[in-house]
């Protein structure tokens, strides 16, 4: 297997390296949640936090396959505003929309088991967002809220 | 001789005419690999998500139509696929001598490209039909060359699934 992008306009590697980095990210994130939250917010933390570990499991596995070293992650990342109960909401919020930007990234790899794989974390990124109180959007993963129109393209 | 070898000729050329037709019959009948020579397999997927987005909004109209259940979470999801439904055909190739399609009104006019029920779907029938959209979204995928429309599915596909969501907890 080759690291190298499978066709000449989509790399697969960085974009499985993207959603591995928002992984990462999720993980450190329900880690700082669940150690100043409590009740049924660090019971949902922890379900989350093993979610997105087993997401990183896999998206490691996915970049060995490819011949790829999975990028190790950063010592730490962006924090919430604050430790309130509706700072860790956001938080939470923003680390799902992230990963959900990056896994529809991923979407666009031209190899049906990649997209399956994104397509299924895209909503399960989905329902994770909506259970931190994120209102379900029209068009998950796309940055701007809606896709990029065609006219002109 | 000579006429011997042409009637051999003969036999093979429509022995072999024969097995041609029959050949191109079999590959005729694979189903996913055909499709009418001036619409591509991407363009087939569309039109087929774009079919399913019009029985859901029906099944939607209907509802809210009643005034029976969740009236603002129908009408808010409603919402959600009229919008699925615009992104789509904005996808669709414009052919020269071919009308556009009609933009969608409030209304889904006449009876919708497959039956659907005057009867309003209960909130439980709903929300089958929109786990059974976000499934279908992931086979739907794998037939797509167009990343960009991959994209735009796998977006739908996931709304899909934040639908029979919130249907559970209505």
């Amino acid at each position: 297997m080759s690291a190298s992008p499978e066709n000449g306009e989509f790399g697969t590697v960085p974009a499985l390296q993207a959603a591995l980095h928002a992984e990462h990210a999720a993980v450190y994130a329900y880690t700082y949640v669940g150690a100043r939250s409590g009740g049924r917010q660090r019971e949902r933390c922890y379900e989350h936090l093993e979610a997105h570990r087993a997401q990183r499991d896999t998206l490691r596995v996915e970049l060995n396959e490819r011949g790829a070293t999975p990028d190790p992650g950063r010592p730490a990342y962006e924090l919430p505003e604050g430790d309130r109960d509706s700072d860790l909401d956001a938080y939470a919020q923003r680390v799902e929309r992230q990963a959900a930007q990056a896994y529809l990234e991923l979407a666009a790899a031209p190899a049906a088991a990649v997209r399956d794989l994104a397509l299924r974390s895209l909503q399960d990124t989905t329902l994770r967002g909506m259970e931190w109180g994120t209102r379900l959007p029209v068009f998950p993963g796309f940055v701007q809220g809606t896709p990029p129109s065609q006219a002109g393209s | 001789m000579g006429n011997d070898y042409g009637a051999v000729s003969r036999r093979t050329v429509v022995a072999g005419a024969l097995a041609g037709i029959a050949a191109a019959a079999l590959s005729g009948c694979q189903g996913p690999r055909w499709y009418p020579s001036e619409i591509s397999p991407d363009e087939y997927v569309l039109r087929a998500v774009i079919t399913e987005k019009r029985r859901l909004i029906a099944r939607y109209e209907a509802g809210v139509s009643a005034g029976d259940g969740p009236v603002d979470l129908l009408e808010r999801v409603l919402g959600h696929h009229r919008d699925h439904l615009a992104a789509l055909r904005e996808r669709l190739p414009e052919r020269p001598g071919r009308e556009p399609e009609a933009p969608e009104t409030e209304k889904s006019p006449g009876p919708g490209p497959a039956p659907v029920g005057d009867e309003p779907v209960p909130v439980s029938g709903l929300r089958v039909a929109e786990q059974s959209a976000a499934a279908s979204r992931a086979r739907q995928l794998a037939r797509l060359s167009d990343s960009g429309l991959a994209q735009l599915v796998a977006s739908i596909g996931a709304c899909e699934t934040g639908h029979a969501r919130l249907l559970s907890e209505a």
